[in-house]
C-alpha cells in the first residue's frame, strides 16, 4: 500500500494518507516519508523567507548543524564566516509591511578583517557533529581551522602544503575525531585534534589534488575520497595497507582509456543515507552510484549535469524521504532529482551567477543555496505559497475586524457596517504588484479596463 | 526563425529555452504568425523608439491571454538573442511595455531575468553586446533604468526581481541610487550651471559699469582734447563767424571777398603755406551740393537776421561731409538770398514762381542772375578737395597732441568701449547704460573719423615709410579720390571694391565721378576680358584678381605680368626658341646628300705591331647613314599627374577608386563614365587625358552634390565604431542608396529592406577587401610556390646539390 502525494493536490493526499494511517494501512513513518518526498518535489524559491545578508563576498559553503538542525554555518569567498539561526525567523520591518518577508537572523560573524579569519577564500565549513560549540573551516589559504563557536576564535590551526579543497568529520564517529582533509597533494591527511596534528596519511591517489572526502554515515572508519586522478576510493582508516577499493567499472574499455571512476576528476562524493551506495560526481558532467560493498557501478542512469568545474562540488542529499533527492549546483541553476526516479529532473532557477553550494535543512523542509551573487537563497515548499495564503487570510480577517470596530465606533446601522466591510476588503484585495495593468490606451476607449489576476 | 545564435549556449539553457517554446503550442497559429510578424516589424525599425501603433497592435494581441503573453516573451527573447544591438534595444523596450502591463509577463521575465540581463546589460563578460555600439550603450543604460523602475514598482511582488536587483547592485556594482538620482541630479546640475553663469554675468556687468564710471571722465577728456585740437587746427566756421557778428560788418556778397575775409580772420595756427588750400578748407564737401529751393519759406527768411543767415551760410563750410549735407538741406532755404556761391554750378534749374508776393525775392535773386524762386541750385563746391593740415612750427604741438589723442582713441578707447558694449548687451544691462555707452562710442568714432579725414594718421604712416617723398605723396593724393580712407592698405586689396560699392552713396558722388566710375569699371572689365583669354581665373568676377582689376588696374597689370612670367604655358611663346645642340644633321643642313657616315677601320688582328697591310675600310651602310640623319629629341612633354579614377562600378555599389593612367588592372581601359559608373559612350573610347580629367572632376562634383562629404556613411561608420556615438551612418547610407536608386539603375540588388544599421558594413573596408585578396589561402600558396620554385632554380643552377658548390 502506498500513498501518492503528488503535487496536484497535496492536501488531499495528505488527508488520504492520514486516513490510511488511522486505518492502520500504512505505518506513520511511511506516511511521513511520503509527505517529506512530496514536499521536496515541490521546492520553489521562497517568496517570503530570506537569509539576512552580510556584506561578504560569494557564498562558498553552507552547513547546518546536525545536533539541533538550527544553525546555518556559511563560509564566504573573502574568508569571513557567518552563522544564521534557522529557528529565528522574523518579519522584516523595512519592507513597509507590504510583503511579509521573513528573515533568518544573523547570529554572529567572523568578518574578513578579523585576525582569526581566513586570509583567503573559504572552501569548506563544517560543524562539529556532536556539538555546536565547535566548527571547522578550511580554505585556499592552506589552513584548516578549528573554531570555538562561542568565542569565535580559532582553537587550532593546521597548515598544509596546498590549497585545502575539502575536509570532513565523521558524523557517526564515537571512537575517533579525525578530520579527513583533501588538499592539493595526492595524500589524504587525517587530522586528529586530540593529538594536535595530522596523524594519518592515506596514500593511494596517483597524482594531484583530492577534491572530495566524505566519511561514511554508517561506519565510522570508512572514508570515501575523490581525486583528480579520476578515481574515487574507499578507505578503511584502520588499515595501513592502502585503500579498501577503487570505484571502477570492470567493463573493458576500448583503447587507451583506463578503467577509472569517471572520465574526469572526481569532484564530489556522497554516501546514500543507508550507507550502501556511494554517489560520485565528476568533471565529465556525470554522476554515478557505486555499491560500497562490492565496488560495482549501479546500472542507474543519472541525468547529465553541467558546469561541474575543477572545484569541489558541494551538493546535498535529503535523508528522510521515501525517495531521496539530490541538489547539485549546476551553473546558475540547481539540478534536483530523486535517486529512484532520476528522470524527473527539476531545475531551480534563482541565483544570478554560479551556485556554489546547497544544503538541505530537514526541519524546515527547505533547501538553502549559496552562490556567487552573495546571496543565500531559501527554497521552500511551493515557495511558501501556503504561508502567503495564510497571511492574506489573516490580514483579511484583521481588516474585517478593524472595519467592524470602526463601524462600532461610528455606532451607525447595519448597512453602513457592511459597506465598510466590503469596501475595506476590496481595498485589501487590490495588490498592486502582482496584477495585470493593461491600460486603456492600449485598446479602444469603449473597452473597460479589466483587471485580472 | 532562428533562435539560438550563440554556440556558447550550453545544453541546459537550450533545454530551458525549449520549455519556453511550448507556450506557442496552445495558441492559434494565426495569432502566432501575426505576433511573429509584428515583433519582427517592431524590432527591425532601427530607430531608438518604438512605433506606437505597431506596439499597440502587439499589446492588443498579448492581452488576449496569458499564453499570448508568454509567447510574446519567447518572441522577445528570441529577438534579444539577435546579434544586433538595435534589435535588442527595441526588444527590450517591448519587454518594458509588457512588463508594466501583464502579471504573467512579469513572472516569466523574472524567471528568465538572468538571461535577460545577460543579453541587455552585459552582465556576463563572455557575452559582450553586439554592434552598433551606440545602440548597445543606450540599451544598457535604458535597461538598468528600466530595472530600477521595475524594482521600485513591483519589487515587493516578485522575489526574483529583488534578488536580481540585489545582484546587480552588489555583484555588478551598479549604482542604482545614481541612476535614480541621475535624472534629478542632471536637472540640478543644469540649474546650478545656469545660476553660476548668471552670477558671472552679473559680476562682469558690475565690473564693466564700474569701469565705465571710472573711465568715462577720462574718455570725455580725451575726446574734448582731440576736439579742441581739431578746433584749433580747423576752426569751425561758427567760431570765427562769431567775430563777424560782433564786428557787425556787412559782408560783401562776393565769395572772393568772403574768402579774403576769412583769410584775414583765420587764427594764427593757419599756416601761410596752407593758403593754397584755403579754398579747400571751406569747400569741404567733395560732392555737389544740390539745393532745392522752397519758395514758401523765403519771406520769413528775408526777415531773418543777418547774423543767422551768415551762420547758416557758413555752416555750409563745415568740413564733415555728412553733416554738411544734412545741414545744407536744412538750411538750403536760408541760404537762398545772400549766399555766395562759386558759380560753377553745372545745372541751374529754374522754375517760374506763381506767387506774386515773392517778386521782391525774385528781384533780389535776379540780381544774382537767378530767375525765380522755384529753382534748384546745384552747387558744386569746386574741385573736390582733401584738406590737409601741414605741420609747421606753429601748430606742431597741437598736431602732435591731436595725433596722440587720436591714437589713444583708436587703439585704446574705442576697442574698450566696443568691448563694454558687447558685454553690456550680452549681460542684459539697463537701457540707459547701454545708451550712454553707445553715445560715448559715437563720440569717439566721430573724433576718430575727423582725425582720419584730416589725414593726420595716414600721413604719419606714409612719412614713416618714405620720409623724403612727402611732397610727392601730397601730389598723389588726389588720385586716390573715392577711396574709403579708413580702410587699411592690406584690407583694401580684399575688400576695397565691395566696400566702395556698398558705401558709395550716390549723393556723395560728383556728376563727373558718376560718369567716370562706370567707365573705369568697364575698362577694367574689358581689360579682364582680354586677360581672360590667357588666364581663365580672372574671368570669374568673384575672384580676387577680378576685384583687383577693378580697384587697381596698374597693380594687377604688374601682378598679372609677373604671374604670366611664372606660368610655363605662357613662357613658351615668349620668344624662347628651343635650343638644339650642334650635330651632323645641322652641319650638313644645306646639302644633306653629302652627308657621309664616318668609316670605321676594323682591325682583324689585335696584335700591337703586326698588322695586315691592306685593310678595307668598310663602306658605311645605309643604316648607319640614316642613324646619323636621325636626330634624337627627348620628349619634352609635360608630366601630367593622373587626376582621374577608374570609376567602374563595383559590387559594393561604389566606384573603383584606382587611379591608373590608361588601364585599370581590374576594370580594363579607363573610359569616361557617368556618375553611376556607366560608360558614357557605348563604344569604348580610349581615354584622352583632357576629357578624362574634366569628366572626373565633373563627376566628383556631382558626387559631392548628392551627399556632403561629412555624410559619407563609411566615414561615419568608422567614427561611430570608434566613439560609440550615433552619427547616423545608417541614415546617410539609406540616403545615399535612395539617391543612387533615384538617379538611375543604382545597385538594385534588393538587399535587406530593413532599416537597421548594417553592422557588417564597418567591416567591409577597402583594407579588409584587399587583405582578403592578398592573404587568401590560394594566393599565398601560389606565391609560395613561385618563390619556392625560384629558390629551387637558383640552387639547381648553382649545383647546390653538389657539395663543393653548395656553400658558394
Amino acid at each position: 500500500m502506498s500513498v501518492q502525494c503528488g503535487p496536484n493536490n497535496p492536501k488531499k493526499n495528505i488527508i488520504q494518507g492520514l486516513a490510511y494511517q488511522s486505518a492502520g494501512l500504512i505505518a506513520p513513518i511511511q506516511l511521513q516519508r511520503e509527505i517529506n518526498t512530496s514536499f521536496v518535489r515541490q521546492l520553489e524559491l521562497s517568496r517570503h523567507k530570506e537569509v539576512e545578508a552580510t556584506d561578504a563576498g560569494a557564498v562558498n559553503d553552507l552547513h547546518v548543524d546536525t545536533t539541533e538542525n538550527r544553525y546555518l554555518l556559511s563560509g564566504y569567498s573573502d574568508g569571513s564566516i557567518a552563522v544564521h539561526d534557522l529557528h529565528d525567523l522574523r518579519e522584516d520591518e523595512y519592507n513597509n509591511g507590504e510583503v511579509d518577508s521573513l528573515t533568518y537572523k544573523l547570529v554572529c560573524t567572523v568578518s574578513a578583517g578579523s585576525r582569526y579569519a581566513h586570509k583567503r577564500s573559504i572552501e569548506t565549513v563544517q560543524w562539529y557533529p556532536l556539538d555546536t560549540g565547535i566548527f571547522t573551516s578550511s580554505g585556499t589559504d592552506r589552513v584548516l581551522k578549528i573554531w570555538d563557536a562561542n568565542r569565535l576564535q580559532t582553537a587550532e590551526e593546521y597548515s598544509f602544503n596546498g590549497i585545502v579543497h575539502c575536509h570532513h568529520m565523521s558524523p557517526v564517529a564515537t571512537r575517533h575525531t579525525m578530520v579527513a582533509v583533501g588538499t592539493d597533494s595526492s595524500v589524504v591527511k587525517l587530522v586528529d585534534p586530540r593529538a594536535g596534528s595530522a596523524t594519518h596519511s592515506l596514500r593511494g591517489h596517483k597524482e594531484g589534488a583530492v577534491r572530495a572526502v566524505q566519511w561514511s554515515n554508517k561506519d565510522e572508519f570508512i572514508l570515501a575520497t575523490g581525486g583528480i586522478d579520476n578515481f574515487a576510493m574507499l578507505w578503511d582508516v584502520r588499515t595501513a595497507k592502502g585503500c579498501l577499493m577503487k570505484m571502477q567499472d570492470n567493463k573493458k574499455k576500448s583503447g587507451y582509456h583506463r578503467n577509472t571512476t569517471h572520465d574526469g576528476s572526481v569532484n564530489g562524493v556522497e554516501f546514500t543515507p543507508d550507507g550502501h551506495h556511494l554517489l560520485t560526481i565528476g568533471t565529465d558532467q556525470k554522476m554515478y552510484a557505486w555499491d560500497t560493498s562490492s565496488g560495482k557501478k549501479l546500472a542507474m542512469r543519472y541525468p547529465t549535469l553541467s558546469h561541474i568545474k575543477r572545484r569541489s562540488v558541494k551538493f546535498c542529499l535529503t535523508k528522510s524521504g521515501s525517495e531521496n533527492f539530490l541538489f547539485i549546483p549546476t551553473g546558475s541553476s540547481i539540478t534536483s532529482f530523486g535517486l529512484v526516479t532520476p528522470s524527473r529532473v527539476q531545475r531551480l532557477y534563482g541565483h544570478y551567477n554560479n551556485v556554489n553550494c546547497t544544503v538541505f535543512h530537514a526541519d524546515g523542509q527547505q533547501m538553502l543555496s549559496g552562490g556567487n551573487d552573495h546571496k543565500i537563497l531559501v527554497w521552500s515548499v511551493r515557495g511558501d505559497l501556503d504561508y502567503s495564503y495564510y497571511v492574506n487570510e489573516r490580514r483579511a480577517l484583521a481588516v474585517e475586524k478593524m472595519a467592524r470596530q470602526e463601524a462600532a465606533a461610528f455606532g451607525s446601522g447595519e448597512q453602513n457596517e457592511e459597506d465598510h466591510l466590503s469596501r475595506s476588503i476590496v481595498n485589501f484585495q487590490v495588490q498592486p504588484h502582482t496584477l495585470d495593468t493593461w491600460s486603456d490606451d492600449d485598446e479602444d476607449d469603449t473597452e473597460q479596463n479589466d483587471v485580472r489576476r | 526563425m532562428e533562435l539560438i545564435h550563440n554556440n556558447t549556449w550550453d545544453l541546459l539553457e537550450c533545454r530551458r529555452w525549449r520549455e519556453l517554446q511550448v507556450y506557442s503550442k496552445n495558441l492559434d497559429p494565426n495569432v502566432v504568425s501575426q505576433m511573429k510578424k509584428i515583433i519582427q516589424e517592431l524590432t527591425t525599425t532601427g530607430s531608438p523608439s518604438l512605433d506606437v501603433n505597431t506596439l499597440k497592435k502587439f499589446k492588443r494581441l498579448c492581452r488576449d491571454g496569458d499564453d499570448n503573453v508568454r509567447f510574446a516573451f519567447y518572441l522577445i527573447m528570441s529577438q534579444l538573442k539577435k546579434n544586433h544591438s538595435e534589435i535588442r534595444l527595441s526588444a527590450s523596450q517591448v519587454a518594458d511595455e509588457l512588463f508594466n502591463r501583464s502579471h504573467a509577463f512579469r513572472e516569466i521575465l523574472v524567471n528568465y531575468l538572468n538571461e535577460f540581463l545577460a543579453l541587455t546589460t552585459e552582465t556576463e563578460a563572455s557575452k559582450p553586446l553586439p554592434p552598433p555600439k551606440a545602440a548597445a550603450v543606450k540599451m544598457k543604460t535604458d535597461t538598468l533604468k528600466m530595472i530600477q523602475q521595475w524594482y521600485d514598482k513591483y519589487g515587493q511582488g516578485y522575489r526574483k526581481l529583488v534578488i536580481g536587483y540585489d545582484y546587480l547592485k552588489n555583484c555588478k556594482h551598479i549604482d542604482f541610487n545614481d541612476i535614480r538620482a541621475r535624472s534629478v541630479a542632471e536637472r540640478m546640475k543644469i540649474e546650478e550651471e545656469e545660476r553660476k553663469k548668471q552670477k558671472i554675468m552679473a559680476l562682469r556687468l558690475a565690473k564693466v559699469l564700474k569701469e565705465i564710471s571710472e573711465e568715462k571722465d577720462e574718455i570725455m577728456m580725451c575726446v574734448k582734447e582731440a576736439e579742441s585740437c581739431l578746433q584749433l587746427l580747423l576752426p569751425s566756421p561758427d567760431d570765427f563767424l562769431r567775430d563777424f557778428s560782433g564786428s557787425e560788418v556787412l559782408q560783401s556778397k562776393s565769395n572772393k571777398n568772403d574768402d579774403n575775409k576769412v583769410d584775414e580772420k583765420i587764427p594764427p595756427c593757419k599756416s601761410p603755406s596752407a593758403e593754397n588750400h584755403t579754398d579747400g578748407t571751406y569747400c569741404l564737401s567733395n560732392n555737389p551740393v544740390s539745393i532745392v529751393e522752397s519758395p514758401l519759406r523765403s519771406p520769413e527768411l528775408d526777415s531773418c537776421p543777418q547774423e543767422e543767415n551768415d551762420n547758416a551760410k557758413l555752416r555750409l563750410l563745415q568740413y564733415s561731409n555728412s553733416s554738411a549735407d544734412t545741414k545744407l538741406f536744412e538750411n538750403s532755404s536760408l541760404e537762398r538770398n545772400d549766399m555766395e556761391i562759386e558759380t560753377e554750378s553745372d545745372e541751374k534749374n529754374v522754375s517760374d514762381s506763381n506767387d506774386s508776393d515773392k517778386d521782391e525775392c525774385v528781384d533780389d535773386q535776379q540780381l544774382h542772375g537767378l530767375h525765380g524762386p522755384e529753382y534748384t541750385i546745384e552747387v558744386d563746391l569746386g574741385q573736390p578737395d582733401i584738406f590737409n593740415v601741414q605741420e609747421t612750427s606753429d601748430n606742431i604741438d597741437v598736431v602732435r597732441t591731436l595725433k596722440e589723442s587720436s591714437k589713444t582713441i583708436s587703439v585704446n578707447l574705442l576697442p574698450k568701449v566696443t568691448a563694454w558694449l558687447e558685454i553690456l548687451s550680452k549681460t542684459g544691462a539697463k537701457e540707459e547704460d547701454i545708451k550712454a555707452t553707445i553715445d560715448l562710442k559715437v563720440q569717439l568714432e566721430c573724433v576718430k573719423q575727423k582725425c582720419v579725414e584730416l589725414k593726420l594718421v595716414s600721413n604719419e604712416k606714409q612719412k614713416l615709410k618714405d620720409a623724403d617723398s612727402d611732397e610727392e605723396d601730397f601730389e598723389d593724393v588726389p588720385e586716390k579720390e573715392g577711396y574709403e580712407p579708413h580702410i587699411p592698405a592690406h584690407l583694401r586689396t580684399e575688400y576695397g571694391l565691395d566696400k566702395r560699392e556698398t558705401s558709395a552713396k550716390p549723393e556723395h558722388e560728383s556728376a563727373s565721378q558718376k560718369a567716370t566710375l562706370p567707365l573705369k569699371t568697364e575698362k577694367s572689365w574689358q581689360w579682364n576680358l582680354k586677360e581672360k583669354l590667357k588666364k581663365e581665373y580672372t574671368a570669374d568676377p568673384t575672384s580676387l584678381a577680378a576685384a583687383m582689376a577693378r580697384v587697381n588696374p596698374e597693380k594687377l597689370n604688374v601682378d598679372s605680368s609677373a604671374e604670366s612670367k611664372s606660368c610655363p604655358g605662357d613662357s613658351k611663346d615668349s620668344s624662347q626658341v628651343p635650343f638644339k645642340s650642334f650635330g651632323t644633321d645641322l652641319a650638313f643642313w644645306d646639302n644633306p646628300d653629302e652627308m657621309e657616315a664616318p668609316s670605321i677601320v676594323k682591325y682583324d688582328s689585335l696584335h700591337r705591331f703586326w698588322t695586315p697591310k691592306e685593310f678595307d675600310s668598310e663602306k658605311p651602310s645605309q643604316h648607319d647613314l640614316s642613324a646619323l640623319r636621325t636626330r634624337v629629341v627627348t620628349y619634352a612633354g609635360k608630366f601630367e599627374p593622373v587626376k582621374w579614377t577608374c570609376r567602374a562600378p563595383m559590387p559594393n555599389g561604389k566606384l573603383c577608386e584606382r587611379m591608373d593612367r590608361y588601364k585599370c588592372p581590374f576594370h580594363g581601359k579607363v573610359i569616361p563614365r557617368d556618375e553611376h559608373g556607366n560608360p558614357q559612350h557605348d563604344d569604348v573610347m580610349p581615354s584622352s587625358s583632357g576629357t578624362r580629367a574634366t569628366c572626373g572632376e565633373s563627376s566628383s562634383t556631382e558626387d559631392n552634390s548628392t551627399l556632403p562629404p561629412w555624410k559619407d556613411p563609411e566615414l561615419q561608420r568608422e567614427i561611430e565604431h570608434a566613439t560609440g556615438k550615433d552619427l547616423g551612418s545608417a541614415r546617410s547610407q539609406k540616403e545615399l542608396e535612395k539617391k543612387l536608386v533615384g538617379k538611375g539603375k543604382g545597385k538594385g540588388k534588393g538587399k535587406k529592406t530593413s532599416n537597421l544599421t548594417d553592422i557588417n558594413a564597418s567591416k567591409n573596408t577597402s583594407r579588409k577587401r584587399i587583405e582578403n585578396k592578398i592573404f587568401n589561402k590560394g594566393s599565398v600558396k601560389r606565391v609560395c610556390a613561385t618563390l619556392d620554385s625560384a629558390d629551387y632554380r637558383r640552387v639547381r643552377d648553382k649545383f647546390g646539390n653538389q657539395f663543393n658548390y653548395s656553400l658558394s
